[in-house]
């Protein structure tokens, strides 16, 4: 799917980190990697430490610390927001949704939309999507995301590949989105500045797929998938971002009339140093021109974007400038892609939990 | 780049002493990650070279083809 929209606009991103910073290498020494080998996961990683916020804290609690941190930075108020998309794969419970366990620390009154979306790296942008819709419909003035997920770092006995325990880290990241008046003189189609396109890939879905969760492993599970876990097919992961979602981006930016070289930045889905390099090549830009920034993170999941424009974005050369491309893949499989224009957007910076 | 420099840089890629009958599967170094830096690698050298035909590789030698073939495609 592909839109544009004129009358919205976003207004600020803010993140919540962890307190503490895990050292990938010396966590690695204790999990009993090979020094050798892991210095080679943690310069292709790029992943230098990893998030990790207090043990007692849960999305919720980053979630509601986040629009605290953000509300101060943008001078919002609680009343102001229409609609929260609470994205997060390790909610606070699954029944209720995590939205409505913070709905009144957040201070949301009873008129506003909650809603809570399971998914993982793509969710952000996917939510930021119906968050316009809402807004240029006139629905809502204002749609808060919060976006945030859990990660352990210490895997089971036994398990064979310690090393994907030393990729992801935690955090939650917001967005807060905003009605505007259409701009006459941006935008090539009725003033529209801010595109979307969302792509989903059902058909993949065993390529990122917890076995052991739902209810489908005890009532009906899928052949051969007894007693297996969390499973991640890392050659079509990379075989999904580098062939089909860089031909999305070249799709979308044909679409909205673009080139590589209109834009002034894409921020991506920081899953790893090496793979970010890979699909600058594919698209044959510079690494500077799709920066990896999450060396002190780990993979935020669907935290990954807002946090490091949270924390980098005013530093980041020409985005206020030029368009920035934010740019998602991973579990469904989906890719979600957007065309921003961040010239006004405050970067508040992150707060530790 | 012939053949042999390519093999030299895949070698200094991957921190490891490889041949063109090294097995992708066999080499702990041939990681999935030290792969998509030997594809950066090759990218960058090799324009045109696609990455479900480098995934597809099931040996360094395989690897080294596709790269040569994708530029003998390109002069053609």
């Amino acid at each position: 799917m592909y839109r544009g929209f004129s009358r919205v606009r976003i207004e600020a991103f803010a993140g919540v980190v962890g307190k503490k910073r895990l050292s990938t290498h010396d966590h690695g020494l204790k999990l009993g990697i090979d020094g050798k080998r892991l210095a080679r996961l943690v310069a292709t990683t790029g992943f230098e430490s990893l998030s990790e916020v207090s043990p007692n804290v849960t999305v919720g609690d980053m979630a509601v610390e986040g629009f605290r941190h953000l509300s101060r930075a943008v001078n919002v108020s609680p009343g102001q927001i229409g609609a929260l998309y609470l994205v997060t794969q390790s909610p606070d419970y699954v029944i209720p949704s995590t939205s409505y366990t913070i709905q009144q620390r957040l201070g949301l009154g009873e008129d506003a939309l909650l809603i809570d979306l399971a998914q993982g790296c793509p969710a952000t942008v996917l939510a930021m999507f119906k968050a316009a819709v809402l807004i240029e419909a006139g629905i809502c003035e204002r749609v808060l995301i919060a976006a945030g997920d859990l990660s352990t770092h210490m895997p089971p006995p036994g398990i064979d590949q310690p090393e994907s325990y030393l990729i992801n880290g935690e955090g939650c990241g917001l967005v807060l989105m905003g009605r505007k008046e259409p701009d006459a003189r941006s935008g090539a189609n009725g003033g529209e500045d801010l595109f979307f396109c969302i792509r989903s890939h059902g058909e993949m879905y065993h390529s990122i797929i917890d076995y052991s969760t739902g209810a489908r492993p005890a009532r009906n599970p899928e052949p051969q998938t007894a007693g297996r876990g969390f499973c991640v097919d890392g050659s079509m992961m990379e075989l999904y971002a580098l062939d089909i979602m860089s031909k999305e981006i070249m799709g979308f930016l044909g679409m909205t009339g673009l080139s590589v070289a209109d834009l002034g930045v894409c921020i991506a889905q920081q899953s790893n140093r090496t793979m970010l390099r890979a699909l600058a090549a594919v698209l044959d830009a510079d690494d500077g021109w799709l920066p990896f920034l999450a060396g002190e993170y780990g993979n935020l999941s669907s935290a990954s974007i807002p946090v490091v424009l949270a924390s980098h974005g005013e530093g980041l050369g020409k985005i206020r400038s030029r368009p920035t491309l934010l740019c998602a893949d991973g579990v469904g499989m989906a890719t979600s892609l957007c065309i921003a224009d961040l010239s006004a957007t405050k970067f508040a910076g992150t707060v530790a939990l | 780049m012939n053949r042999d420099e390519i093999l030299a840089q895949i070698c200094s890629i991957a921190d490891a002493a490889l041949d063109c009958d090294s097995k992708v599967s066999e080499c702990p170094e041939l990681d999935s990650l030290t792969l998509l830096n030997v594809f950066v690698f090759l990218r960058k050298n090799f324009p045109l070279l696609g990455i479900s035909g480098f995934i597809a590789c099931r040996t360094v030698g395989e690897m080294i083809d596709l790269a040569l073939g994708s530029a003998q495609e390109a002069q053609q």
